[in-house]
């Protein structure tokens, strides 16, 4: 069986990064992707708004992604693409089919960077006829940016999440009526700017506290009956009204693609809907490490290839460095936080913790401490369930930790 | 001329294609929809009932046992999945125990295989059963099938052995001279004998011929929940709950391809074309469930779907000659199990009369592709580096198996054929990630635009499909 150093399953935007890190800190890597094509969900993302970051100006998808392709090929990094991995075991060997044939490679180390799936239908239980024209936002996206093919004329669209939101945008542009936005919540999941630039821009109207409770139509949608929701997100009877539209798009929220995770029996959290990490991103198979969307869902592109980098260095200090954690130091959180990353930590570095809160909150507190004791507090002016949260515990205050870190917000 | 027409292609229809073709008569089979098993037999458990529950002395007791006797022969020869996991028929009060006594009882008369099994036996077997279940009836005996797989195959082995399928031809009116004469939207068709077992359109089939006919028909909905559970050990068996005059009630399975299927509820519905779902009827399949075994989390749903059954108000099957004219109507639960019980009956007693069955020499095998393991997938990509693809990555399809199922002898035409014959779309994702990629395949093989290729009858991926002249 071939035998390599690490193997980077995935060569989307985290993936990549990876790669690109490992490669310059002279770790040589194979890189599988499912694809014909590098880049991932990128390549069909053709909006502007990546980079901002990473690269200090403002590219569209596909220019983001030839950025750290360029990049990855000029170093020359091993790469499959059209690869498929089927299966992963504790013993750090990737099963993988490609049009050569089905492989086995031995990895001393692997990072996961599988990105994300949408929500189905199926997922949240719409009820209703079994009709034609209804499709997640992002394979309608797929359909008009890929393909050229504008799935619908009168389109309905249920979540405000960003691709919700842009793809609102899209189909206006290509000519479809957008006809509205429902979003359960009391609140827009998307980033303000999105909000702006692509509903008020076009004058969407977005329903607030309003879902989708059915679908008509025997062949394609003819119509859909939304109802008002009440502080439980049950739909009240009574508010129903309906609207007629060929196509409904769901933007109603990603989740880390991990069948190949959990078939290989690694610890997932049912929060984040990733694997479980230390603050090395090593999941709970000692060196098979998880970055990007496959992790935990993220707002933005260049947070996602920064994990990449992260988990790069991360497999370099676990191959190299010989220092495996010796403390496993949970990280708890009140019941304002849907997720707190890392699950657990060490106290041998500066630890960044990544959280997401349950429901818009102003004017609040986070209150990091152990046992009794408060070791940090910071003042927020608000906190969005849409936007991803960080924190740097800086390593004199990580001294302090004693058996349990807690998350916790204070008015 | 045709000596026989089949008029439907359902599992019957299916089933008499695959028992005829093996004979020296012409056959031939008019199907209304874009793809056969397009129904009744596309939306229901998928299971091979042991046979059991039908009352004694109807065609229903009658036809499962012959059918449940059959299957495995028939799976094997076609190469198609069948797997005898047996099933419990649970109690949940000791007043169900005389139920119990008389299923067993039942069973016993009819020679299926049985046993009492008690609380500690039970959770041995079925760790997830629901704490309230004291008893159980064990039938080793249940299969659970893919019902279009199983059509499917069977068409594809009829149509190679000179059965002849039309597609899109729907029925609009017959009449009996010396022959019979069946006018289709695709035109005429004669025959000697005419077979209708058009499912959810029996009755209005056979009024064609006969308007004062009695037969009713009493349309049924069940709504299923899906999920993507791949753990082999979460459930072992078929789980029943102890049957009601409604039906065989809410039971709980594993499907072949192993994901836990919950259904199916059971409602007097009056458009028999009402495949809808409500969220009464999926609430309802969630508590009847809980009622057997221990609950799922509900993010592990993946799709909810409703089935229409056609039923006599009889309550059995009718299957009867006039004249060469054979209805086999009203055919629900367990329609799937008996359909080989059914075509065996309709050959035996009825178009014995009318022809000389004679076997057909140098029959052509045909083989059902089933889903590929490692080892075979790496043998088949040295051939053709499309087995290599993968397309559906959910379920590890590649493309050159969305090739073949395209090019089967009856091979799929649509998004949803694609989908029954080789399952990208089935998976978590439901054609999230691959659904384009499948109709970019339809397309370049049927040789037209993407915007032509249909979901189902007449509905396409725009909303105007290749109509569309604004685009």
């Amino acid at each position: 069986m071939r035998h390599v150093k690490c193997v980077v399953i995935g060569g989307g935007s985290a993936g990549l990064a990876a790669a690109i890190q490992l490669k310059k800190l002279n770790i040589d890597c194979l890189l599988l992707e499912k694809e014909d094509v590098l880049g991932g969900i990128l390549n069909q993302c053709i909006h502007n708004g990546f980079g901002l970051t990473r690269f200090k100006e403002e590219l569209t998808g596909p220019s983001y992604a030839e950025r750290l392709v360029t990049e990855f090929y000029e170093l020359g990094i091993e790469v499959e693409l059209d690869s498929t991995v089927i299966r992963l075991n504790p013993d750090k060997i990737v099963e993988y089919i490609n049009p050569k044939g089905v492989h086995k490679v031995q990895a001393d180390s692997i990072i996961l960077a599988l990105g994300a799936r949408e929500r189905t239908r199926g997922n949240i239980m719409i009820p209703g006829d079994r009709s034609v024209g209804v499709w997640t936002a992002g394979s309608a996206q797929k359909y008009l940016n890929i393909d050229g093919y504008c799935v619908g004329k009168r389109v309905f669209i249920l979540g405000s999440g960003d691709i919700g939101l842009i793809m609102a945008r899209r189909m206006t542009i290509a000519k479809a009526k957008v006809v509205g936005v429902a979003e359960i919540m009391p609140y827009s999941n998307g980033l303000t700017r999105n909000l702006v630039q692509c509903l008020y821009d076009y004058d969407i109207p977005l329903y607030l506290s309003t879902t989708i409770t059915r679908i008509f139509g025997n062949g394609r949608v003819e119509s859909i009956e939304l109802s008002r929701v009440d502080e439980n997100l049950k739909p009240i009877s009574g508010t129903e009204f309906n609207v007629e539209v060929d196509t409904v798009l769901l933007s109603v929220g990603l989740i880390p693609d991990n069948i190949i995770t959990e078939n290989a029996g690694i610890e997932m959290d049912p929060r984040t809907k990733g694997p479980k990490i230390n603050q090395y991103y090593e999941t709970s198979i000692s060196g098979i490490f998880a970055c990007g969307n496959g992790l935990h869902i993220h707002d933005v592109v260049d947070f996602v290839s920064e994990e990449g980098d992260m988990v790069a260095k991360s497999v370099d200090r676990y191959l190299n460095q010989n220092t495996q954690s010796d403390q496993s130091i949970p990280v708890m959180s009140d019941s304002n936080f849907i997720y707190v990353l890392p699950q657990t930590i060490d106290k041998n570095q500066a630890v960044k913790l990544k959280f997401r809160v349950r429901k818009p909150l102003k004017n609040v507190k986070v209150v990091i401490r152990t046992k009794d004791e408060i070791i940090m507090t910071l003042p927020k002016t608000q906190l969005l369930p849409a936007e991803l949260e960080m924190i740097t515990i800086p390593l004199p205050l990580i001294e302090k930790i004693q058996d349990e870190v807690r998350l916790e917000i204070i008015s | 001329m045709y000596d026989i027409i089949i008029i439907g292609s359902g599992i019957i229809g299916s089933m008499l294609a695959y028992e005829l073709s093996r004979f020296n008569v012409s056959v031939c089979v008019l199907e209304k929809n874009v793809e056969i098993m397009n129904e009744v037999s596309s939306s229901n458990s998928g299971l091979v009932h042991a046979g059991y529950d039908p009352e004694e002395g109807t065609l229903k007791a009658k036809l499962n046992l012959i059918g449940a006797k059959r299957y495995p022969k028939i799976a094997n020869d076609l190469n198609v999945d069948y797997e005898q996991i047996g099933s419990l028929l649970v109690s949940s009060s000791v007043d169900e125990h005389d139920a119990l006594l008389k299923y067993a009882q039942r069973a016993s008369q009819r020679e299926i295989e049985f046993k009492f099994i008690q609380q500690d036996e039970i959770r041995e077997m079925e760790p997830n059963i629901s704490d309230s279940v004291i008893e159980a009836l064990y039938f080793p005996t249940t299969a659970i099938i893919t019902p279009w797989q199983m059509g499917f195959a069977c068409m594809n082995y009829a149509v190679v052995n000179g059965v002849k399928l039309f597609r899109q031809t729907k029925v609009i009116g017959i009449e009996k001279n010396e022959n019979y004469r069946v006018h289709t939207t695709q035109g005429l068709f004669e025959s000697k004998c005419v077979i209708n077992c058009s499912g959810l359109n029996g009755v209005d089939v056979a009024k064609y011929l006969d308007p004062n006919t009695l037969h009713q028909l009493e349309f049924r909905k069940g709504e299923y929940q899906v999920s993507d559970i791949r753990d082999e050990s979460y459930l072992n068996h078929v789980i029943y709950p102890m049957p009601s005059k409604l039906g065989k009630g809410v039971l709980a399975l594993k499907t072949i391809e192993g994901n836990l299927m919950f259904g199916p509820t059971s409602y007097v519905i009056e458009n028999r074309y009402d495949f809808s779902t409500s969220m009464k009827g999926l609430n309802e399949v969630d508590s009847k469930i809980s009622q057997i075994i221990k609950p799922l989390a509900k993010n592990r749903m993946i799709r909810q779907f409703a089935g229409v059954r056609p039923g006599s108000l009889s309550k059995d099957f009718i299957i009867e000659d006039n004249l060469g004219f054979i209805n086999v109507i009203g055919i629900d639960s367990p329609g799937l199990a008996s359909a080989p019980g059914i075509s065996e009956y309709v050959v035996n007693s009825f178009l014995k009369n009318y022809f000389e069955f004679e076997d057909k020499l140098n029959l052509i095998d045909f083989k059902w592709k089933k889903h590929l393991s490692s080892d075979e997938r790496n043998e088949l990509i040295k051939v053709d580096s499309r087995y290599g693809r993968i397309v559906c990555v959910c379920e590890t399809i590649s493309e050159k198996e969305i090739m073949n199922a395209i090019h089967l002898p009856v091979g799929a035409r649509s998004i949803k054929g694609v989908k029954r014959i080789t399952r990208p779309g089935s998976g978590r994702c439901q054609g999230g990630f691959c659904e384009s990629e499948v109709v970019r395949i339809l397309a370049r093989e049927l040789n037209v635009d993407m915007e032509d290729i249909p979901y189902d009858n007449d509905v396409f991926l725009t909303p105007l499909g290749g109509n569309d002249e604004t685009r």
